[in-house]
């Protein structure tokens, strides 16, 4: 078995999972695109093949609103895959917190998609990665799971749950020599308002998708991107926490 | 659907604005966009490559396109490539350069993207050969003020193909572009320079060059006196079958921000000087095309004071008579440009907007002073008395009443962008200051 690998992409429509697919395709890899819209799949797998026509690209439909299915669908990559098989995850929805008090079903929702879908698909990898004894598990996570912020903390909770999993999964997957690497992104001006300033930017998905593969590559279990996301969540998480509520009064 | 505020500034840093912003990732998108947009319209913005305020919307909407980058099919055969538009044309280099294939154009940055190079109709190094970018297109999709997708090339809705070209996407939003990339006819190209003494030892090489080199540009010192003017240094190139030494060494990329001091100071005359006198009077080497592409790539170093960008195109009869105007008055009222650069250019006949003629294209880039702005309106009506024509798509100070007099075919893209935009749904700062005085269907 030579080093080449069949990347499983999960959220392969979203901009970061189009971009991530191509990084992977470029170095010679194949890829598995796996996501809901069988249009939007369709266009980034052709994508891929207008990009590096020697690579082999396949789709396969991902139902996150029955998680019994993704077993079935782990087995369908493992089936399709001819290399070694690593997974990138990006599998996410956001809602505002706006939208959030409105619709308590939208926190469901982003529960179902960011946490279960992601939890059930790994855990019906976790036993072929292991039978290999070798790849990588790349899974997109959020600097909104650090800490609650006031425009998307129903958000951030699910990633934060998801990042508490993740730590346990890195663990268990070590000892079959299978790395699990958690991004956690900054902001994807998805959702949230926010002012950008000209030295605040939306993160760059080509750049990201680039790191992402250079940490999983070095086995590295977390990192922040960009680097400098890091201080912020160091300054919010531990320094603001000290400080009391500004609307609590002294007794 | 979603919206966020953003300070928006242009690549000159010389305009800035607070928009609503988008950034859809699907071309489906872009209409359920359009619906939900309010007073001042919207205006697309690629890479932001231009310098003034051509993708700036103050107080209106902005999409940025950049993730609208997906390429739907390509033919090897034809070489015929269909893809949104945010795709850079660097990338489209990275991917097909290795198969064997190039873009007609050669423009000194990779950092446009396709749309954006198409709606400001960006010239190259090759301008004398193939004329702009847009001439390679077969067509494109244009999403219009109502939502509705219409397919425009030369042949088929030419009307709106022509104002879609070069209109700084003042009509409609393209959202796929089919264009035919060229066999490249080798890998490598001989890269010569030479230096010129002055103005008319340049005009007479460029006759010759013209016919001969696949692509070509002159770098002009400013800082020459009055009895020196137009010398500078001669860069020409051509595909050859050599091959091209390979290098251990090469230059480090530099991108950042640098003090204005610092600017000032590398855009002295007397390190002008030194650069003429230290090239070689003839120097030839063999490179890589993908090296020997977008030149102005390897160092981007913008002044934070800002930057005006001056693109002037002069016919072959009336243009040496006017750069040696220009050039003179610069060399006497000591205003320096930092950068000084003339292309030899083909009549654009494919946008009512098209600002290159048969001649040369001078362009001059000036650090934000004080008195400046007055200085480059002069130019800009000098200009105007040689038959120039400013180019829009980094122009800062144009007026309403130099467009009537520079552009020919204004009027048939007025008629077109009241046919197809009635309500100014696409707007821009750029729009607004030129477009004013026009009436609204």
């Amino acid at each position: 078995m030579n080093n080449k690998r069949t990347w499983v992409v999960l959220g392969g429509t979203c901009v970061i999972g189009r971009a991530f697919a191509r990084e992977v395709a470029k170095a010679g890899n194949d890829v598995v695109l796996l996501g809901k819209d069988d249009d939007d799949l369709l266009l980034s797998a052709n994508d891929i093949r207008a990009r590096y026509p020697d690579v082999e690209v396949m789709t396969l439909p991902l139902d996150t609103g029955n998680l019994e299915s993704l077993a079935k669908t782990a087995e369908q990559c493992e089936e399709a895959a001819k290399n070694i098989i690593s997974v990138f995850s990006a599998l996410e929805t956001v809602y505002t917190q706006k939208e959030c008090g409105k619709d308590l079903g939208k926190i469901k929702n982003m529960f179902q998609i960011n946490y279960f879908s992601q939890v059930y698909f790994l855990s019906a990898m976790a036993s072929v990665l292991q039978k290999q004894g070798c790849g990588e598990i790349i899974v997109l996570g959020s600097a909104a799971g650090e800490y609650g912020m006031p425009d998307n903390y129903a958000f951030g909770s699910t990633k934060a749950a998801l990042h508490v999993w993740l730590q346990g999964f890195q663990t268990q997957m070590a000892q079959s020599h299978v790395s699990v690497t958690t991004i956690k992104a900054d902001d994807w001006d998805t959702v949230g308002t926010r002012r950008y300033s000209f030295w605040q930017k939306p993160i760059n998905p080509q750049a990201c998708a680039e790191a992402c593969l250079r940490y999983a590559q070095k086995g590295v279990k977390t990192r922040y991107f960009p680097w400098y996301t890091s201080l912020s969540v160091l300054f919010r998480r531990f320094l603001l926490s000290l400080n009391k509520s500004p609307h609590v009064k002294d007794a | 659907m979603h919206w966020y505020e953003m300070k928006v500034g242009s690549r000159g840093q010389t305009n800035s604005g607070v928009s609503q912003v988008c950034r859809p990732e699907r071309v489906a998108d872009i209409a359920k966009y359009l619906e939900q947009v309010g007073k001042n319209g919207i205006i697309v913005r690629g890479s932001g490559c231009s310098y003034a305020d051509q993708a700036l919307n103050s107080d209106g909407a902005v999409m940025l396109s950049k993730r609208l980058d997906c390429i739907r099919s390509f033919d090897a055969h034809t070489g015929e490539l269909i893809c949104e538009p945010g795709i850079m044309l660097k990338t489209i280099t990275e991917i097909y350069a290795p198969q064997g294939f190039m873009l007609a154009t050669a423009p000194d940055s990779g950092q446009y993207t396709l749309g954006g190079a198409i709606a400001a109709n960006i010239i190259g190094l090759n301008g004398h050969k193939r004329m702009s970018l847009a001439k390679s297109v077969n067509w494109i999709d244009v999403v219009l003020a109502d939502g509705t997708t219409v397919r425009a090339s030369e042949k088929e809705n030419d009307t709106l193909f022509k104002a879609i070209v070069g209109g700084q996407g003042l009509v409609g939003i393209i959202s796929l572009v089919s264009i035919t990339l060229l066999k490249r006819p080798q890998e490598n190209v001989l890269v010569e320079k030479r230096r010129v003494a002055n103005l008319d030892e340049l005009m007479n090489t460029l006759k010759s060059v013209r016919k001969t080199a696949d692509f070509c540009s002159v770098w002009i010192d400013t800082s020459a006196k009055p009895d020196a003017v137009g010398r500078g240094i001669l860069k020409t190139a051509v595909f050859t079958k050599e091959i091209a030494p390979v290098s251990s060494f090469s230059l480090p990329k530099i991108k950042m921000m640098l003090p204005h001091l610092a600017l000032h100071v590398a855009s002295m005359p007397l390190l002008k000087n030194l650069r003429y006198r230290m090239a070689a009077k003839e120097s030839a080497k063999i490179e890589p095309y993908e090296k020997f592409l977008y030149s102005s790539d390897t160092v981007r170093v913008f002044s934070t004071k800002g930057i005006y960008q001056l693109q002037i195109s002069f016919s072959e009869a009336e243009g040496p008579q006017a750069i040696r105007r220009i050039l003179t008055e610069l060399a006497q009222t000591r205003i320096d440009a930092c950068r000084a650069e003339l292309t030899l250019t083909k009549e654009d006949s494919i946008s009512y907007l098209g600002s290159v003629v048969r001649g040369y294209t001078l362009c001059l880039d000036f650090f934000r002073r004080k008195g400046l702005e007055d200085f480059l309106k002069h130019l800009i009506m000098v200009a105007g008395e040689h038959n120039g024509r400013v180019s829009l798509q980094d122009d800062a100070l144009l007026e309403h009443r130099h467009l009537v007099t520079m552009y020919k075919n204004l009027e048939k893209f007025v008629k077109a962008r009241n046919t197809f935009d009635p309500q100014r749904k696409f707007d821009s700062d750029f729009g607004r200051r030129l477009f004013a005085g026009e009436k609204k269907a």
